[in-house]
C-alpha cells in the first residue's frame, strides 16, 4: 500500500483529495492536515510514502514544509496549488510534480501515475525540497523535534550545530536538539551566511563568535558568546577570517 | 465668512506672485515716470518735492500690499464665482482707503517740515474725496491683478489635482480587478466547486453562481463609483458566503448594521479589501474557528464601519498592505480629512479596522 498524506487548509479540496484516492485499491490515507505545523510533526512521525501538499497554509507554508525535509529521506511531494507562478516556473525546470487547482480526475489519475513511477526514484524526491528551499530563501525558523513535539525555533537563536552519525546537534542558549540530517545540509537550508564552519562536523553561528586565540600549528580556540569553547580548524580558518572581515 | 480654499503653506509659496509683483512695480513706475514728467519743467519747484509726494504715496502701497499677501487670509475667499470675492474684498476698501490718506499725508507733510518746506495741497474738502477716489481705484486694479494671479494658480492646482484623482481611479478599478480576480481567490473558488459539485450539485451551483454575481459586480462596479452602503454590503456578503463555503465551518460571520446607514453612500469596492484582509490575517492565519463581525452605524454625520476579525493580534513591526493603502489613497482623495480609517488590536482578541466617512444619505 501507497501511504498518502493529504495536506490542505480548504475542507472542500481534502474531501475532493480524499475522495479520488480513495477509489485507488493501491492507495490509503495516512492523515489529513490543515495547517502547516501539524502537517509538519506527522510528517517526521509517520513519514508517509507521498504527499499531497497545499502551497497557501497558515503558519507554514507547503514549500516551507517541503524546506524542512532532509532531501534523502523526503516523502515524494505532489503540490498542489491555486496559483503560483514563480513556483510553478521552478517546479517546471525541475521536474517537481504538481496539481493546479481546480484539476479533474483525469489529471489526478495522471500525477497518481507518476507518483507510482516515482516512488522509488530518491532523485524526484530531492529536486522537490531543494525547489522549496530556493522559492522559499533561507530558512529563518528551523522545526525541531522537542519532546513528542515539533518546535519552532528562530535559527539566530542558534549558538553552534554538530554533526553526530546521522544527527545534527543543536544548540541554543539553554536547549540542545537533535535533528536527524547531515550538518552539510542543515546549513544549505539554514544559508551559509549566518553559520560558518569550524571543523568537519561542526559550524557556529557568526553572531555568536566572541575570540579567537592561536593555538599551535595554525588551529584556533574559538571561544563563543555563553563562554562554550571549541576548536577552529586550520582548514577553515581563511574562510571564517574572509567571512568575519578579520 | 472667511473659507480658506487652499492651505496656507500653498498659499506662502512665492513663485506665482513673482509675476505680480512685476505687473505691480511696472505700473508704479509708469505712473512716477509720469508724474515726475509733469513737475520737471516747473524749475521752481526743488526736484524733492515730487520725490517725495511719489515715494511717499508708493512706499505706503507698497508696504501696505506686501503684508495683505503675506498674512491676508481674506484673500483665500472661494474665487469662483468672482462677484463674491470682489465684494467680499471690496467690504475692506472704507477702512484701508482711510488709512492710506492719514498715512500718506502724515508722511509728506512730516518730510516737508523736517526739510523746512511747506506741503502745500488742494483745500482737506477736495483733497481727501480725490485721494480717496485714487485710493480706491488702484485699489480695485490691484484686486483685478490678485484675482488673476490667484485663480490661474487654483486652474493649476485643480488640474493637477485632477489628474491625481484620475490616476487613482484607474488603479483603484485595476486594484480592484486584481482584488476581486485574484487569482488564488478564483482558483481556489473554482476548485471548492469542483469538489462540491460530486456530493451536492444544489450547493455547488449555488456557489458558482454567487462567484459569477461577484465576478459581475466587480467588472461593472466603475460605472457607479459611488454606491449606497446597502449595495456595498451585497458584493461583501457574496464574498464572505463564498469565503465560508470554502473554510467550511471555520468561519462564523456576523452582520450588525444600522438601519440608518444602509443608505449611506460610500465608494464602491472600499470594504472589500479590508473585509479580504480580516480572511487573509484572521482566518487563513488560524487553525481554529474564528468569526468577522462587520458593524456600521451613522453618528453625527460620520458613517463608520468596524470590521473585526477573531484572529491572530496585530504583530510588532507590521506593515500596512497594498490594499488597506490603496483604500486610504481613494479616501483621501474623496474626501481630504474627512475620512479615515484605523486599524487595531481589539481589546476582547482579533484585530479591527474602523473605516470613517462623511455620511450623505440619497
Amino acid at each position: 500500500m501507497i501511504r498518502v498524506m493529504v495536506v490542505d487548509d480548504e475542507e472542500p479540496a481534502r474531501a475532493k483529495l480524499r475522495r479520488w484516492l480513495g477509489l485507488e485499491p493501491d492507495m490509503e490515507i495516512a492523515g489529513e492536515f490543515a495547517d502547516g505545523l501539524s502537517a509538519a510533526s506527522a510528517i517526521m512521525t509517520s513519514s508517509p510514502d507521498v504527499i499531497f501538499l497545499d502551497i497557501q497554509m497558515p503558519g507554514l507554508s507547503g514549500l516551507q514544509i517541503a524546506a524542512q525535509l532532509e532531501p534523502e529521506m523526503s516523502p515524494l511531494l505532489v503540490f498542489v496549488t491555486a496559483y503560483d507562478a514563480h513556483a510553478l516556473a521552478a517546479f517546471d525546470l525541475n521536474a517537481v510534480d504538481y496539481l493546479l487547482k481546480p484539476y479533474d480526475e483525469e489529471r489526478f489519475r495522471r500525477a497518481l501515475d507518476r507518483v507510482r513511477d516515482r516512488l522509488h526514484a530518491p532523485e524526484h524526491r530531492q529536486s522537490a525540497v531543494r525547489v522549496a528551499r530556493e522559492q522559499t530563501g533561507f530558512s529563518d525558523r528551523l522545526l525541531v523535534p522537542a519532546g513528542g513535539e515539533l518546535r519552532m525555533i528562530d535559527s539566530a537563536a542558534i549558538h553552534s550545530l554538530e554533526a553526530d552519525d546521522n544527527y545534527v546537534k543543536i544548540h541554543t542558549a539553554d536547549q540542545t536538539y537533535l535533528l536527524r540530517r547531515t550538518l552539510r545540509d542543515l546549513l544549505q537550508q539554514l544559508g551559509e551566511q549566518r553559520f560558518v564552519r569550524i571543523h568537519k562536523s561542526a559550524a557556529v553561528n557568526i553572531a555568536e563568535i566572541d575570540t579567537l586565540t592561536p593555538l599551535f600549528k595554525g588551529d584556533y580556540e574559538l571561544r563563543l558568546r555563553s563562554g562554550k569553547l571549541l576548536r577552529l580548524s586550520r582548514r577553515y580558518t581563511s574562510e571564517l577570517f574572509s567571512r568575519t572581515g578579520r | 465668512m472667511d473659507q480658506p480654499i487652499a492651505d496656507t503653506g500653498r498659499w506662502r509659496s512665492r513663485s506665482p506672485l513673482v509675476p505680480l509683483a512685476a505687473l505691480w512695480a511696472t505700473l508704479w513706475t509708469l505712473v512716477a515716470i509720469i508724474e515726475s514728467s509733469y513737475y520737471i519743467h516747473s524749475p521752481s519747484i526743488p526736484r524733492w518735492q515730487p520725490l517725495t509726494l511719489i515715494l511717499s504715496s508708493t512706499c505706503t502701497i507698497v508696504v501696505w500690499l506686501t503684508f495683505e499677501l503675506r498674512f491676508a487670509r481674506h484673500l483665500k475667499y472661494p474665487l469662483d464665482p468672482p462677484r463674491p470675492w470682489f465684494l467680499h474684498q471690496l467690504r475692506r476698501l472704507p477702512a484701508l482707503a482711510s488709512a492710506y490718506v492719514v498715512i500718506v499725508f502724515g508722511l509728506r507733510h512730516a518730510i516737508f517740515s523736517m526739510a523746512g518746506g511747506v506741503y502745500q495741497h488742494l483745500p482737506w474738502r477736495g483733497q481727501i474725496p480725490f485721494e480717496l477716489v485714487k485710493a480706491s481705484l488702484f485699489y480695485c486694479l490691484w484686486l483685478g491683478l490678485v484675482y488673476g494671479t490667484l485663480s490661474m494658480r487654483e486652474s493649476r492646482e485643480q488640474t493637477a489635482k485632477l489628474g491625481l484623482i484620475q490616476n487613482a481611479l484607474v488603479e483603484s478599478q485595476l486594484a480592484r480587478l486584481q482584488a476581486q480576480l485574484r487569482p488564488h481567490f478564483l482558483f481556489n473558488t473554482l476548485n471548492t466547486v469542483s469538489s462540491l459539485m460530486q456530493v451536492d450539485i444544489r450547493r455547488a451551483d449555488r456557489l458558482l453562481t454567487r462567484l459569477a454575481d461577484l465576478l459581475r459586480a466587480s467588472l461593472g462596479a466603475g460605472d457607479a463609483n459611488i454606491v449606497p452602503l446597502e449595495e456595498e454590503l451585497r458584493l461583501l456578503r457574496l464574498y464572505t458566503e463564498i469565503m465560508q463555503e470554502r473554510f467550511s465551518g471555520r468561519v462564523l460571520m456576523d452582520w450588525q448594521i444600522a438601519e440608518d446607514a444602509r443608505g449611506v453612500r460610500v465608494p464602491a469596492m472600499i470594504l472589500q479589501p479590508l473585509v479580504e484582509n480580516a480572511f487573509q490575517h484572521g482566518i487563513e492565519q488560524s487553525t481554529g474557528v474564528e468569526s468577522i463581525r462587520v458593524a456600521a452605524n451613522c453618528n453625527r454625520g460620520l458613517l463608520e464601519v468596524r470590521i473585526h476579525n477573531t484572529g491572530s493580534p496585530l504583530r510588532d513591526g507590521w506593515r500596512e498592505g497594498i490594499g488597506i493603502g490603496n483604500c486610504r489613497e481613494r479616501l483621501r482623495l474623496l474626501y481630504g480629512d474627512g475620512a479615515s480609517i484605523d486599524i487595531a488590536n481589539h481589546a476582547e482578541g482579533g484585530v479591527v479596522v474602523s473605516v470613517s466617512v462623511p455620511g450623505t444619505n440619497g
